[in-house]
């Protein structure tokens, strides 16, 4: 490896750059600097180094980064761009929202650390109600919030379950963290922090408000009625879907969020559906994989059905990637469904392309868009190249295989839909062969 | 889109004119192919007066080449505009076409 490789590799990655990633870090500056500066002010007292500190700085970095990942999936159109689209988004609060309640366990764990140095009882800090002195509040809160951030993660519960969970976990963060801020301590004494601390609360509560509470009044909605249930087989559907006033107006590779509110039991449900039709159509189309609780309900709709769609949702459109010329699409299962618009997309626009499609499937009988591909979208005005690759007789499928079949061809990036696990797997391939990790774009199948 | 079919010697040209995309590609095709099937074996097509090209009249070109070079003839591209130019940069037609910025040289790389 070369020097210049060497020092390439050790430079942080251009994602490191993103709107979202420097919102976060910028607010974890703010409020670092904040801190010192209250501290300088008030003065360190003796044994506030090193537990005492760190557990202040730490808890406040906890109610920042929470603060972020609540405006990370507020589905607030004017926040999307900062985080890269919705599903983004999501993504970017997976990983804040565990690091958040991480660093509150750490918080207290430097907290039992300085009691412990001190000599004080530790239970005062772990047991509520244990003494007079101990605040039994934020203990209480401590430990809901850990148990709620470990539901957060069971993947067993059900969506709407998880979601309540979710729900929960933020509102018990935000009670917690406006509860730290009017507590006597650093940062009530010190206004400026105090402000920045307030300014914080009420960005994460105004986005849990409208997430939880506004959204399904204010958020952008089109009511639409169903044209037509297409069973595809392999427990795939179609719903096709009638604009009942205006349209909504989307890029292809979009999601929505579609709401019954005649379907007895889970009306006020709203989930995440791709867009599988083209902007410059009328009808909606979503194509959907029916497993869940919800989903096995929708074959049985009637044509008529008033149907909530909110959206547009996401990043995952090739036309926010307009230098890259030449895209690779991988769509595995269900993960082709975004790849259908942009196909169906390309019929009628100009910005010419050379395109691979892989549509990845078990076997053949599960390639229920297969024949719409072939029949309806090789002739577009880019360049497509498609090809059907079923597992049980190719094998899986690998990023030298595609590589191979593109070169000599370079410069190419690559979009990827599917589960988690063939996405990641996918991802580390092509970066292992030298594809810059700007060029490859995915979207995975889990809002969870 | 027009077609003109023009004979110098062993070089037939065929010279584009407007839009070749999925609705003129067959005529395209029929033409081009018909060349080759009548026994022309050096072809020149001059792309100096095409204005768009799409998927389809590409894939006739990459056939109409691949049939060509079955049958021992060559094919050359000439007077490319430059956004035609560049769609045949991204499909990587660049690498697969011999390309001259005239007629003349087209051509002449036959004599070659």
């Amino acid at each position: 490896m070369t020097l210049v490789d060497r020092v390439r590799r050790s430079l942080p990655h251009p994602e490191v750059f993103r709107p979202g990633w420097i919102l976060t870090t910028g607010c974890l500056i703010v409020t670092t600097v904040l801190w010192a500066a209250g501290r300088v002010s008030a003065g360190i007292p003796p044994g506030f180094w090193p537990w005492r500190g760190f557990a202040q700085l730490t808890i406040l970095w906890s109610v920042t980064i929470m603060a972020t990942a609540l405006l990370a999936v507020v589905r607030a159109h004017a926040l999307q761009p900062v985080f890269g689209g919705l599903d983004r988004a999501v993504r970017f609060h997976k990983i804040l929202g565990p690091a958040a309640i991480l660093l509150l366990i750490v918080h207290v764990v430097f907290l039992a650390l300085a009691d412990f140095k001190k000599g004080a009882s530790v239970a005062n800090l772990l047991i509520p109600f244990w003494s007079e002195s101990a605040r039994s509040v934020d203990i209480i809160v401590f430990y809901v919030l850990v148990l709620l951030g470990a539901l957060a993660y069971e993947r067993r519960t059900r969506y709407e379950h998880w979601l309540a969970v979710h729900r929960l976990t933020g509102l018990v963060f935000l009670a917690g963290s406006a509860h730290a801020v009017i507590e006597p301590g650093t940062v009530a004494d010190f206004e400026p922090l105090r402000t920045w601390c307030v300014i914080l609360v009420l960005a994460g509560g105004a986005a849990w408000l409208y997430r939880v509470v506004l959204f399904n009044r204010f958020g952008p909605r089109y009511p639409y009625r169903l044209d037509g249930v297409v069973s595809r087989g392999s427990n795939i559907i179609d719903l096709v879907m009638r604009p009942i006033e205006r349209r909504m107006m989307y890029e292809p590779g979009t999601f929505v969020f579609l709401r019954i509110p005649s379907l007895e039991g889970q009306q006020k449900e709203l989930h995440p559906f791709s867009i599988s039709s083209s902007p410059v159509e009328r009808d909606l189309r979503v194509s959907i994989r029916t497993v869940g609780d919800f989903t096995r309900r929708l074959p049985a709709l009637a044509v008529g059905t008033h149907l909530d769609v909110y959206g547009p949702f996401g990043g995952f459109t090739s036309h926010r990637f307009a230098p890259f010329r030449r895209i690779v699409c991988i769509g595995a299962g269900i993960g082709i469904t975004p790849f259908l618009g942009m196909l169906a997309f390309e019929l009628s626009n100009h910005d010419f392309r050379r395109i691979w499609v892989y549509y990845v499937v078990r076997d053949e009988k599960d390639a229920v868009y297969d024949s719409e591909i072939r029949e309806s979208y090789l002739n577009a005005e880019s360049y497509i190249d498609y090809a059907l690759w079923p597992t049980a007789t190719r094998g899986r499928i690998t990023a030298a295989q595609i590589a191979a079949d593109v070169a000599p061809l370079e410069g190419y990036a690559v979009m990827l839909c599917g589960q988690v696990a063939f996405v990641s797997d996918l991802v580390h391939q092509f970066r292992a062969i030298g594809v810059p990790a700007q060029r490859i774009i995915t979207e995975e199948f889990e809002f969870r | 889109m027009e077609i003109t079919v023009a004979k110098i010697a062993d070089v037939v040209t065929l010279r584009l004119l407007g839009k070749l995309d999925a609705t003129v590609a067959d005529a395209f095709e029929e033409e081009i192919l018909g060349q080759i099937d009548s026994g022309e074996r050096l072809i020149v097509v001059d792309l100096a007066r095409l204005d768009y090209i799409a998927s389809a009249g590409l894939r006739v070109l990459a056939f109409a080449n691949k049939r060509l070079n079955g049958a021992n003839g060559r094919m050359a591209l000439c007077s490319l505009q430059e956004h035609v130019r560049e769609v045949f940069d991204v499909v990587g037609f660049l690498s697969l076409f011999p390309v001259y910025d005239s007629h003349e040289d087209a051509a002449r790389s036959f004599l070659t």
